[in-house]
């Protein structure tokens, strides 16, 4: 497995971002907090539930009295297959789908509608195409009113930390796939969001980018501590990046699991035998048959 | 020579009490009206359009409406317009900009709706307001299909308003071309139809160039 010493190289100048990129990014510049305590941000659904009208007249529950905490500073890894509620929970923490019942907390303020508070890295492409990268990075910041010096220097460093520095001012529609999911995660980790939260960013990518991509949202994770929700439907990426894996089914949370693994979570690792009974705990709950669950071990061996 | 001396000084025109301006006075009325009406029927479309585009029933209500509009025959709506503003020097212009109105409403509603949802979605997560979220994504994420309506517009404006200004106007090429038209001076006809083809023709160039410009993100 590639380490943090090698985090990516980008498509036009061959440039690796290197563990050395972002400690020389973090030596020159703190990461922003604006003054806050990253450590503090928990949020907590209790009793939400969520139901869509269809066009065609019926209604569909997607979520269904669901009760969460998570952590502040924890990495929530939600895993579930399509349709089984993973983006509906986000948009319900995002603010951006509003709860039929129940209620929604960050921190220990009840949430309504959308904020800055709580940053959301898309799984469909959400860069600004009329906007250069650099101004891509600083827009949250640009609306919250950041004095543009400030923003600048905050862009700065996160385009180094995602190995972007080269193509600030470039336009995305000159960048990969890649480098323009890592515009988007530079983008919410600079407006310095209490919750960050991640709708499946990496799914669309070929396989080395979404690796190369998860080392450096690990490392900002790592770096910043911040509370992070990662929607995704792969258990790997889920047993490689998070602190804890809740499993949704039908609108429930399934499964709850704390993964104690230690870092860096190599392939050693996640061949471990507390890593394959952790997978087999999760694919169990996605309903895969124990002789599937046999062969993707063999496949994992 | 004698198509500059056309241009600046036609003595027909002069006879009608256009002054001496030849041409130049004319054109200067056309350009006026066309770029008035374009103007402020292009603002009133786009606004109409973007704002429709983002309510279901009214945009399932204005839709067939702004398409038959937009196939009333200029003939049947000019006489009306001169009925209600009288021969005006912006009863044209009005009817420029209805028209203008009615295409690009439907360019900026069409833009609305294929502009992606989660630009806006985006925009809200970073805590922008409505004004912000207009400014900053709304604009310039329908301005690439409304540019294109507004270049299908301007083309389309200037044989409007010089056939709006045949029926009724107090200055303007189209009245040149009435005026002569009943002298059969076939020529300076003509010349007027070949000065209107390269305003036309200009208009659409810095059009362009403007669009290069303001577009370098495509």
């Amino acid at each position: 497995m590639k380490t943090a010493h090698s985090l990516g190289q980008n498509r036009q100048g061959g440039e690796s971002v290197t563990r050395a990129h972002i400690d020389a990014a973090q030596g020159s510049a703190r990461l922003q907090t604006h003054g806050k305590n990253p450590y503090l941000a928990n949020v907590r659904l209790e009793r939400v539930s969520v139901t869509f009208t269809r066009s065609s007249g019926g209604t569909v529950t997607a979520i269904e009295n669901v009760n969460l905490t998570v952590e502040a500073g924890e990495l929530l890894c939600v895993i579930g297959r399509s349709g089984e509620g993973k983006t509906t929970l986000l948009n319900v923490i995002a603010g951006l789908v509003p709860p039929n019942e129940g209620r929604v907390l960050v921190g220990e303020r009840e949430i309504h509608g959308t904020g800055a508070d709580r940053g959301v890295i898309f799984q469909a492409d959400c860069v600004y195409p009329w906007m250069r990268v650099a101004e891509n990075v600083g827009f949250g910041l640009r609306v919250k009113g950041v004095p543009r010096s400030q923003r600048d220097r905050v862009v700065a460093e996160y385009l180094e930390l995602v190995g972007l520095s080269h193509v600030a001012k470039s336009w995305p529609r000159e960048l990969s796939g890649g480098m323009r999911s890592r515009v988007a995660v530079a983008s919410v980790f600079a407006n310095d969001p209490d919750v960050l939260l991640a709708d499946e960013p990496f799914g669309a990518l070929d396989y080395v980018t979404r690796r190369r991509l998860q080392e450096v949202m690990l490392d900002l994770w790592q770096r910043t501590r911040k509370t992070i929700v990662f929607v995704t439907h792969d258990v790997e990426e889920a047993l490689l990046l998070g602190t804890r894996i809740i499993v949704v089914g039908g609108g429930h949370i399934l499964d709850d699991h704390p993964v104690n693994l230690p870092r860096p979570r190599d392939e050693e690792i996640l061949a471990s035998r507390e890593a394959v009974e952790t997978r087999r705990r999760l694919l169990s709950f996605l309903g895969l048959e124990p002789g599937i669950v046999a062969a993707a071990e063999d496949v994992s061996n | 020579m004698d198509l500059v001396r056309h241009y600046s000084n036609d003595p027909l025109i002069n006879m009608f009490g256009f002054g001496n301006s030849g041409y130049g006075g004319l054109l200067y009325f056309t350009i006026g009206s066309v770029t008035i009406g374009v103007g402020v029927g292009g603002l009133l479309g786009v606004v109409g359009g973007a704002a429709l585009a983002r309510s279901e029933r009214p945009r399932a209500a204005a839709e067939p409406v702004l398409i038959t509009l937009g196939t009333v025959p200029i003939l049947a709506v000019m006489p009306l317009f001169v009925i209600w503003f009288g021969v005006a020097s912006y009863t044209s212009a009005a009817l420029v900009a209805l028209y203008t109105a009615i295409l690009l409403a439907q360019y900026a509603m069409r833009a609305a709706e294929n502009l992606p949802p989660i630009y806006e979605a985006r925009a809200r997560t970073c805590g922008a307001g409505l004004v912000t979220r207009v400014a900053r994504v709304l604009v310039p994420g329908l301005m690439p299909e409304v540019l294109a309506g507004l270049r299908v517009a301007l083309a389309f404006s200037w044989g409007l308003e010089v056939f709006a200004e045949t029926l009724g106007a107090p200055s303007g090429l189209g009245q040149g071309i009435e005026i002569l038209s009943n002298t059969d001076n076939i020529q300076a006809i003509l010349a007027i139809v070949l000065l209107i083809s390269i305003v036309a023709l200009v208009a659409d160039a810095i059009l362009m160039m403007a669009a290069r410009l303001l577009f370098r993100w495509r």
